[in-house]
């Protein structure tokens, strides 16, 4: 790695290559076509990550601050390499939505929030990813923070909310009428079930129960 | 010049070029001047550099190791990825880093970086509390009237199995003599002295100095001194010094821990402010009796302090800590004197020796609940959000539900008065005069494990948080035992370290989630995970207060800390020890001139009260900035 | 079998479980699907990824850390003297190696690496006074004297009495 990418000319090659990929693969998504359009996404990835900072600033891509940062320490200071990986990811995570990959999806729109925590369609997606998946608490919180930063979509994500509260309830209810059986027979049992007060289980696992 | 040249032995001698053009293909002589200054490719380079070397003798080749090794040694956290260098400065502790801010700018940043503090607050449990702007001020102890009577027993405890008198006239000697001490420096204190500066200048930040300890002695002759007099910063209220705009600063948490350090080094140097909240007579409304017990309390809405104290004179009172004045009197409630009080999310339970306890809701200010069942003085209450449980002269155990107070069981086995009563989770901790300690089991009242040969005489106080409990006892002793590893150490030295009896099983718990290694277990109360279950103690070692120390009385109120744990005691002073050997680390005497009842503490400061109905505050975070601690 | 290429156009073949210790192309060829393409890498040197899948191999079947698991919030004091005897000694390698190895793991995302890598390093900081620290990795002192000197007092909180 040291040599190599130390010439800025390699170090902008590599960049334009990952740039090229990642329009192949923009195209190959509009087409439909998820699986090169992934393949093309990961390739771009690849060229991308790694690329040192001061490669980057030798070949005038010197990192700008970022808008609207936290401030929680790390370097909040973003390059144009960060935004285009920003961008493949959020554009991953709608491959997988489309290939219904729900953990995917949700991995990889966390990583695109990781660049850039107000990537509204990287939340949405993660949003919805979380729901598919049965973290309905999740990603309903998830959504209302986006509806907070972003009102402008806000009927949109109220749709997305309701459909997948219908699915969390039809998922409760298929639930409940399983867990009837195993509840009474619980109850004759004795068992304690649901105790926790505080989170700490150092006391409770050996002597009593064992607590969900 | 000629050169031993095994590589081109072959060869046979050569000079310079005509070796350097053998090396090198023919057809660019002027390739080298190219390669040498860093132009064209980096391999050609290498392998001119390699050629080059290899054509030397190993004893040059070794020269030239030694040169180049600077060269190939390099910053190598500077140069990796911000977020990398963060992952190794999380190895590292807190001295570590400061270290790593010296060595260069770069490292200074990252070694500053919030987030690499924020984990280390969160590894001791401690956390950043927005401020709301306060100014505190310790209201000084002003002369005291020496007249008290000091005859009053101790009614918030009860029989031991086997009791002696003996030490009475002991603590009646002491008390003859602070009464002198009194009576000298009131008539001092006559002249001119303005009513703020006054007993509390003597007591003044003392630095970690054998005088400290003898200041009770010396006192009179300080005060006599100039320096004293004039001593313009102690003659105003002293207020936190919140420069900046306190509301909506960013967590700064270096300077959380900071903090928490510097107060620690605080404690071990014995370093504080000392105060009182009341004395005899002033304020109007503060009790008029011993003060048997206290409580900080923080309200959970607002983030206010206070403090709330039972005494012999039937109250409870709730004192406005940085005022000084009383906010909240709750009388006609209790007939005789209240020993004991726990107070926990906006309710507070009181217990008296009029065998009542009692509940009582804060913020409506409504009494809500009366227990009767006690058949003789209930000497401590606690509760927590599921159950209360109280503990009596009638050698019981009682336990409720919370907030109903719906009569559970009753825990029946000792053999004299419960003393103190602590509560957990799943497990209450009864401490009595029968010498024992034992741990129930707080659903089913079952008795789990009765711990005796703790201590030779009856058990006074009680602190407990899983898996250790801290006594204090009649014997003048107190002990830190964990229950899981029955590893523990005592003041007294026939027991330290002692394995006990062998029908005492060690308690097992199951350690945390995490990991399967010593430091899974966390206290939950307190959040420390000091506790290392499989390590034998050694023996305390020798500190600056001598090898070994220990009360000269009863100890009558025990607290368990983070780093330290407290004690306090008939014979007036409240000792803290570290809270892992035992080790003695401060003495804080001259505060009390009565039997010190209970204390209490908080990361900044120690509360104290007793028999001379004075509440004495030792306030270690004077001069700190602590308006973002909780 | 799948085969990598490096910045300098070396090509490794590899099995499979050995190379998806690296989550990067682990959630590739989950992604993408085995292809008899090889997976460009041009971020790591052959030198390097040599190691690394010599790393790999010796962990090869080892559960992969959990992708929620944030270890900073840990309870458990962050230990440096948990390093295995085999990575310890695959581990001593000249600073440059070291570097680049880790900076291989980052690229890669080898979590257990990466860990292995910044505790070797943080190792070598711990126990040193400034000037050591300086002195190992060849670092320059830009401080003005005056800042050496405030920055030293600031840090007087943290000495023991």
């Amino acid at each position: 790695m040291e040599d190599l990418s130390d010439t800025p000319s390699v170090t902008a090659q590599k960049v334009s290559t990952a740039k090229q990929k990642k329009d192949t693969a923009d195209q190959a998504f509009k087409l439909g076509n998820t699986k090169d359009a992934l393949k093309a996404y990961h390739e771009a990835l690849m060229y991308l990550l790694g690329l040192d900072k001061n490669a980057l600033q030798s070949i005038g891509m010197a990192a700008k601050p970022a808008e609207g940062s936290s401030g929680e320490g790390k370097d909040k200071e973003r390059t144009e390499v960060d935004e285009i990986v920003e961008k493949i990811y959020a554009n991953m995570s709608a491959c997988h939505l489309k290939n219904q990959n729900w953990k995917r999806a949700e991995e990889t729109a966390n990583k695109a929030l990781a660049k850039n925590e107000s990537n509204y369609k990287a939340m949405f997606r993660k949003g919805k990813a979380l729901g598919e998946q049965g973290f309905f608490e999740k990603a309903l919180k998830v959504l209302e923070d986006l509806k907070t930063k972003n009102p402008s979509d806000t009927a949109l994500v109220d749709t997305e909310i309701a459909r997948l509260r219908t699915i969390d309830n039809e998922r409760e209810r298929v639930h409940k009428q399983k867990m009837k059986g195993f509840l009474n027979k619980a109850e004759k049992k004795g068992a304690s079930i649901s105790d926790d007060v505080e989170p700490v289980a150092i006391e409770s696992g050996f002597i009593e129960e064992v607590k969900e | 010049m000629p050169r031993n040249s095994p590589h081109l032995a072959d060869e046979g001698f050569m000079d310079e070029e005509a070796m350097l053009s053998a090396i090198l293909p023919p057809q660019a002589p002027t390739r080298v001047e190219e390669l040498v200054s860093g132009i064209g490719s980096v391999r050609d380079t290498e392998e001119l550099a390699y050629k080059l070397l290899a054509s030397l003798p190993r004893s040059r080749l070794a020269t030239i190791q030694r040169r180049i090794a600077p060269l190939l040694q390099f910053d190598v956290v500077g140069t990796l990825p911000t977020e990398v260098a963060l992952q190794i400065f999380s190895y590292l502790t807190y001295q570590t880093l400061l270290v790593c801010s010296l060595v260069s700018r770069r490292w200074l940043a990252l070694a500053n970086d919030p987030s690499l503090w924020k984990t280390l607050c969160q590894a001791r449990g401690w956390t950043w509390r927005p401020p709301l702007r306060v100014p505190a001020f310790n209201i000084p102890i002003t002369a005291r009237d020496a007249a008290w009577d000091h005859s009053d027993d101790d009614e918030g405890m009860g029989d031991s199995d086997d009791e002696d008198d003996d030490e009475e006239s002991a603590v009646i000697d002491n008390l003859e003599a602070a009464k002198a001490e009194l009576t000298a420096m009131s008539q001092e204190l006559d002249s001119g002295f303005a009513s703020m500066s006054s007993f509390s200048t003597s007591t003044l930040l003392f630095t970690n100095t054998k005088d400290t300890i003898n200041v009770a002695s010396s006192s009179t002759t300080r005060l006599n001194s100039p320096r004293n007099k004039s001593h313009a910063r102690h003659s105003a209220p002293s207020v936190l010094n919140s420069a900046h705009d306190t509301s909506g600063v960013k967590p700064n948490y270096k300077l959380l821990y900071q903090t928490h350090i510097k107060l620690r080094n605080r404690i071990l140097s014995s370093s504080y402010r000392l105060s009182a909240l009341q004395t005899r007579g002033a304020p109007t409304n503060a009790h008029t009796n011993t003060i048997y017990c206290l409580q900080l309390y923080t309200y959970p809405e607002t983030g206010k302090q206070v403090l709330f104290t039972g005494s012999r004179d039937k109250t409870v009172r709730e004192w406005n800590l940085t005022t000084g004045m009383v906010e909240r009197v709750i009388s006609n409630v209790h007939t005789s004197s209240v020993l004991s009080i726990c107070v926990r999310d906006g309710y507070l339970a009181s217990a008296g020796g009029d065998r009542q306890v009692v509940l009582w809701h804060l913020d409506s200010n409504k009494m809500v609940n009366v227990l009767c069942d006690h058949e003789d003085s209930v000497l401590c209450v606690r509760f927590d959000d599921r159950r209360l449980v109280s503990c009596s002269k009638d050698r019981t155990v009682r336990v409720y539900s919370f907030p109903d107070l719906e009569f559970k069981f009753m825990l029946d086995a000792h053999r004299a008065a419960v003393n103190a009563v602590s509560i957990s989770e799943s497990f209450i901790v009864s401490a009595s005069g029968d010498r024992s300690v034992r741990l129930w089991d707080a659903e089913s009242g079952k008795l789990l494990r009765t711990f005796e040969k703790h201590h030779t005489r009856g058990i006074a106080s009680i602190d407990f948080c899983p898996p250790v409990i801290l006594s204090g006892s009649s014997d003048k002793h107190i002990r830190f035992f964990d229950m899981t590893t029955l590893q523990s150490w005592s003041t007294s030295p026939e027991y330290d370290g002692v394995a006990p009896s062998s029908n005492v099983l060690p308690f097992p718990l199951p350690s945390s989630n995490n990991d399967s290694s010593t430091s899974g277990l966390v206290c939950q109360a307190c959040g420390s995970s000091n506790i290392e279950p499989s390590s034998s103690l050694p023996p305390p070692a020798a500190n600056r207060f001598g090898a070994r120390h220990m009360h000269s009385n009863l100890v009558r109120t025990v607290a368990l800390g983070e780093d330290f744990v407290l004690s306090g005691s008939y014979d007036l002073s409240i000792k803290v020890w570290d809270r892992k050997t035992g080790v003695l680390v401060a003495d804080l005497t001259g505060g009390h001139t009565g039997r010190i009842f209970c204390i209490g503490f908080d990361s900044k400061k120690i509360v104290s009260c007793g028999e001379d109905q004075t509440i004495c505050i030792w306030d270690f975070s004077h001069g700190i900035d602590t308006s973002f601690l909780p | 079998m799948v085969l990598l290429v490096t910045s300098d156009n070396e090509q490794f073949n590899a099995d499979k479980d050995v190379v998806e210790r690296s989550v990067l192309i682990k959630n590739m060829l989950e992604d993408v699907g085995e292809s008899d393409q090889p997976i460009p890498l041009p971020n790591v040197s052959s030198s390097v990824l040599k190691k690394v899948l010599e790393y790999c191999e010796h962990h090869r079947g080892e559960p992969l850390p959990s992708a929620d698991a944030d270890q900073s919030q840990d309870e458990t004091r962050k230990r440096t003297t948990d390093i295995s005897e085999w990575d310890q000694k695959f581990i001593t390698v000249d600073q440059e190696m070291l570097f680049e190895i880790i900076l291989a793991a980052n690229y890669l995302d080898i979590k257990s690496l990466l860990d292995v890598g910044c505790k070797t390093v943080a190792n070598m900081i711990k126990g040193k006074t400034p000037e050591e620290i300086r002195k190992l990795f060849n670092i320059v002192n830009d401080f003005t004297p005056e800042e050496e000197a405030q920055i030293k007092k600031e840090n007087e909180w943290a000495e023991d009495r």
